[in-house]
């Protein structure tokens, strides 16, 4: 099936997408990880949310794209600020970020499930 | 909610998401490899103060090494300035070297001479009914070899114009200290054999013998007690090992010209008013 191929393909990008710079010498000065971190977190996060929302039929590019470059600099920034002024904002964007991956993959995969149980239901 | 009907509709959301989610990938790629480099580093286990403090002190070891690299750039510099000004100047220089290398016992020396062997007697008298603990330990005591021995029978072989010595094959040098500890001998803080203690001596082995074996020196004094004490024989061909420890001068520095000149004087008038006329005999050794 073509659309279930062109499902997958989000899955390919994230492997290339790693593969090309994890075999390279690139890092970031070590001040800079835990914020890096935090923005491929974001990023997780809005990859999901984009994901979940084409299976929704809601997706819009320009939520999904803005959200995803201001998100991920927004969490960087948030942190970094949080370390300046003594307030581990750093914790409430993980646990902001975390909770709502889990809820985009949780949706995901209800959707997936939904579509086989329709899928059984026109077979029979 | 029919997603699987018509594929093309959904085309443009994928191509996004995919897009997004190659930069979402070498993002974490990155941040992965960051923070293998962090662990690797052992950062993070540290609080900054402690960082701090560890980076302060490097930053201070640092900036020692700097100096001491400009010291040693520097005087790189001058000597190959005196090097091309003048071949022969860097001869002399190396020869000078080679000669001050020998003299401050820097390179295994060979030569003729005398080798001093000391060790304790086994003569000594059992422990009398009427004497006290005490000065038995005494009356033992000089029946053993210590490091006043040994140190006696160096100073000896200095003054008869020894150019090289060595204890128990450690080479003595400006800074060497012959101590006893316990039953053993510490030599340029090496611990050696305590008894028999082998003190050899490069120079004149005539001179060194006599001077030893001369009445009323040191040689003498073991008569009374038990003469195989003190073996003394003349060699040829000793080989003394180069001194091996480090020779780090933290005090010591080059006088500046005017304060050796005065001490120079001090040292002259010393020589020339001996009051006796002994002590002006070794002086003449001294300088010899």
């Amino acid at each position: 099936m073509l659309s279930r191929r062109m499902l997958a393909l989000p899955i390919v990008g994230l492997i290339v997408g790693f593969l090309s710079v994890y075999f390279t010498q690139l890092t970031v000065p070590p001040f800079l990880g835990p914020y890096l971190s935090l923005a491929a977190l974001a990023g997780v996060d809005a990859v999901c949310g984009g994901y979940r929302a084409g299976l929704e039929g809601k997706f819009a590019d320009d939520i999904f794209l803005s959200g995803f470059a201001i998100n991920t600099l927004i969490a960087a920034f948030l942190a970094y600020l949080g370390d300046r002024i003594g307030v581990d904002l750093f914790l409430a964007a993980v646990v902001l970020l975390g909770g709502r991956v889990f809820l985009n993959l949780s949706l995901i995969r209800r959707y997936y499930l939904t579509q086989r149980q329709l899928a059984a239901r026109k077979e029979a | 909610m029919s997603v699987f009907t018509s594929p093309v509709r959904h085309r443009p959301w994928v191509t996004q998401v995919t897009f997004l989610s190659i930069i979402l990938g070498a993002l974490l790629a990155l941040s992965l490899k960051t923070q293998d480099r962090i662990r690797r580093d052992q950062l993070p286990n540290m609080r900054i103060s402690q960082l701090a403090a560890a980076y302060a002190e490097l930053r201070d070891t640092n900036v020692e090494q700097m100096k001491k690299i400009a010291d040693l750039q520097s005087r790189l510099t001058k000597y190959q300035k005196a090097a091309a000004q003048d071949n022969g100047n860097a001869e002399l220089l190396s020869a000078d070297l080679q000669k001050a290398n020998l003299l401050a016992g820097m390179v295994a020396v060979t030569g003729p001479g005398v080798v001093v062997t000391l060790k304790d007697s086994s003569k000594a008298p059992a422990k009398p009914a009427d004497m006290s603990q005490e000065s038995y330990i005494e009356l033992v005591r000089s029946y053993l070899i210590h490091d006043q021995d040994i140190q006696a029978v160096i100073n000896e072989l200095r003054a008869a114009g020894a150019e090289a010595l060595a204890v128990n094959d450690q080479r003595v040098v400006s800074t060497t200290a012959v101590r006893c500890v316990g039953p053993s001998v510490l030599v340029n803080n090496v611990t050696t054999n305590g008894s028999p203690v082998r003190i050899q001596a490069i120079g004149d082995p005539v001179t060194l013998l006599n001077a030893l074996n001369m009445k009323g020196g040191v040689a003498e004094q073991y008569n009374i007690l038990d003469p195989s004490m003190i073996m003394v024989e003349k060699k040829n061909g000793l080989t003394l090992p180069a001194y091996a420890g480090a020779m780090p001068l933290r005090f010591a520095q080059p006088a500046t010209d005017a304060k050796a000149q005065q001490a120079q004087q001090a040292s002259e008038k010393a020589g020339a008013n001996g009051p006796v006329p002994a002590e002006a005999e070794k002086g003449v050794i001294h300088q010899n």
